[in-house]
């Protein structure tokens, strides 16, 4: 048998002839009765492991974590909407569209079902009392004074910065957290009992609960924005990017979700 | 989405541009492959390039493509290896540009690494890139792939070669490499 080339005993060494078995045995029965081939066999396998060894040096300074953790969700989130302006969004748009228009002309008809139904709905409605939407302490309030009641408030940047501090809820609470294009973080509380107390400054939202469910939505515009809870940080933001500093339940929805105890 | 330029032997792992088939991967699907793929892609791409930062910011956006992609599992591997060496050769050039308008201008680069760095560690990098920098982009690839594992089939897919030729071109630009790179405080490479 002529002498294998290079590339034949540099593919029996990667293994890379196991499905070619007549391939390799040739070269097995040659290498038997070739001490020059033999030779060549140990100068490829040299400079191979050489090359695996040299490389190890390029790894300094790079983390390969075994486990690295939930998928980025800026990333996640800057391909949802990609995908929602390419693929969905301009047919989802204008059956919206259509439904708004069909729905406003029916209900401006007297005595249409729509109408009727309409004017139920809003009859029976309860007064969203505990719904209040704020960007800063309102006139008249002290600095710092608690509002106790309000589900829902919202706070504005300043200097660009917000920050929201959650305080005293119960370890089995969540806090789902999200960017959005508002111009300010916003706190949402569905809590059992009395309800939460907020707090309110320039630039800070303290939320004081029991236990409960937590939507904080954050300003993506804000130059940092910050949630923390019982004086730690758990959410960074900063330059439109987030990073969750908790266990997170959950990166693959609408929200981040982390549990307070975790 | 602009697509990334190509060589031509890279079509085997073409973008699909049908919009239809954009998002279809799970989010669970996508999850165990970023937490599978993670490790040995960002070890990939700081090898290729160098950087410790310009190698995360290329892994996460290789994913982002990924996540727009109905893709296999076994065939997101060599695709996504594809997409990163394509986004860190970019990145490389966009590096070597602004270094270069930098020397013109007058003004350094930043040293990379930390003031602390081991003095023999930083010179066996430096030797180590140096060697590298003797090989082709191609052969480097080929050598870098090939040390996360991929089989000769998957290599030739990524760079555009037949895989009978992958043993010769691997076997060539090993020895290329042992020639070029002589680590500090060793005379010959590779020891006997």
């Amino acid at each position: 048998m002529p002498h294998p080339n290079d590339g034949d005993l540099q593919a029996w060494i990667d293994g890379e002839l196991d499905g070619e078995p007549e391939a390799a045995a040739r070269i097995r029965r040659h290498l038997e009765s070739c001490a020059e081939c033999l030779t060549r066999i140990g100068d490829l396998r040299r400079e191979s492991e050489w090359f695996s060894r040299a490389i190890l040096a390029l790894d300094d300074g790079v983390a390969t974590p075994a486990d690295p953790g939930p998928i980025p969700l800026a990333a996640v989130r800057r391909s949802e909407r990609r995908w929602w302006r390419r693929s969905g969004g301009v047919l989802a748009r204008a059956a919206g569209l259509i439904l708004v228009v069909a729905g406003a002309a029916a209900a401006i008809v007297p005595g249409s079902p729509v109408r009727t139904w309409l004017g139920a709905l809003m009859a029976d409605a309860p007064v969203p009392a505990s719904v209040v939407d704020e960007a800063a302490p309102r006139a008249g309030d002290p600095a710092g004074a608690p509002t106790v009641g309000p589900a829902v408030v919202g706070v504005a940047p300043e200097d660009g910065r917000v920050e929201v501090s959650l305080r005293n809820f119960g370890r089995d609470s969540n806090v789902h957290v999200r960017l959005t294009e508002a111009g300010r973080a916003t706190v949402r509380v569905e809590e059992a009992g009395e309800g939460p107390r907020f707090v309110t400054a320039p630039g800070r939202l303290e939320v004081i609960g029991t236990v409960g469910e937590i939507w904080v939505d954050l300003p993506r515009s804000a130059r940092e924005a910050a949630v923390t809870v019982d004086g730690e940080t758990a959410v960074r933001v900063m330059e439109g990017q987030i990073r969750i500093l908790r266990p997170v339940l959950d990166s693959l929805r609408e929200d981040v979700v982390f549990r307070i105890g975790d | 989405m602009a697509r990334q330029r190509r060589t031509p032997g890279e079509s085997a792992f073409d973008e699909p541009t049908d919009p239809e088939r954009a998002f279809r991967m799970r989010p669970e699907d996508f999850q165990a492959v970023y937490r599978e793929l993670y490790p040995s892609l960002i070890r990939y791409v700081h090898r290729f390039t160098g950087d410790a930062d310009a190698s995360a910011d290329v892994v996460q956006d290789a994913f982002l493509r990924l996540l727009e992609h109905d893709l296999p599992r076994d065939e997101a591997r060599p695709w996504i290896f594809v997409v990163a060496t394509n986004l860190a050769r970019d990145g490389v050039r966009t590096r070597d540009r602004r270094r270069r308008l930098l020397a013109a201008g007058g003004e350094q680069p930043m040293p990379v690494g930390s003031p602390h760095e081991d003095l023999e560690r930083a010179e066996r990098i430096e030797q180590v890139r140096r060697a590298l920098a003797t090989l082709s982009d191609r052969d480097r690839q080929m050598l870098l792939m090939r040390e996360e594992g991929f089989r000769y089939r998957e290599i030739a897919g990524a760079v555009g070669v037949r895989p009978t030729s992958v043993g010769a071109l691997v076997a060539r630009a090993l020895k290329r490499f042992s020639e070029a790179y002589v680590a500090p405080g060793e005379q010959n490479a590779p020891p006997e």
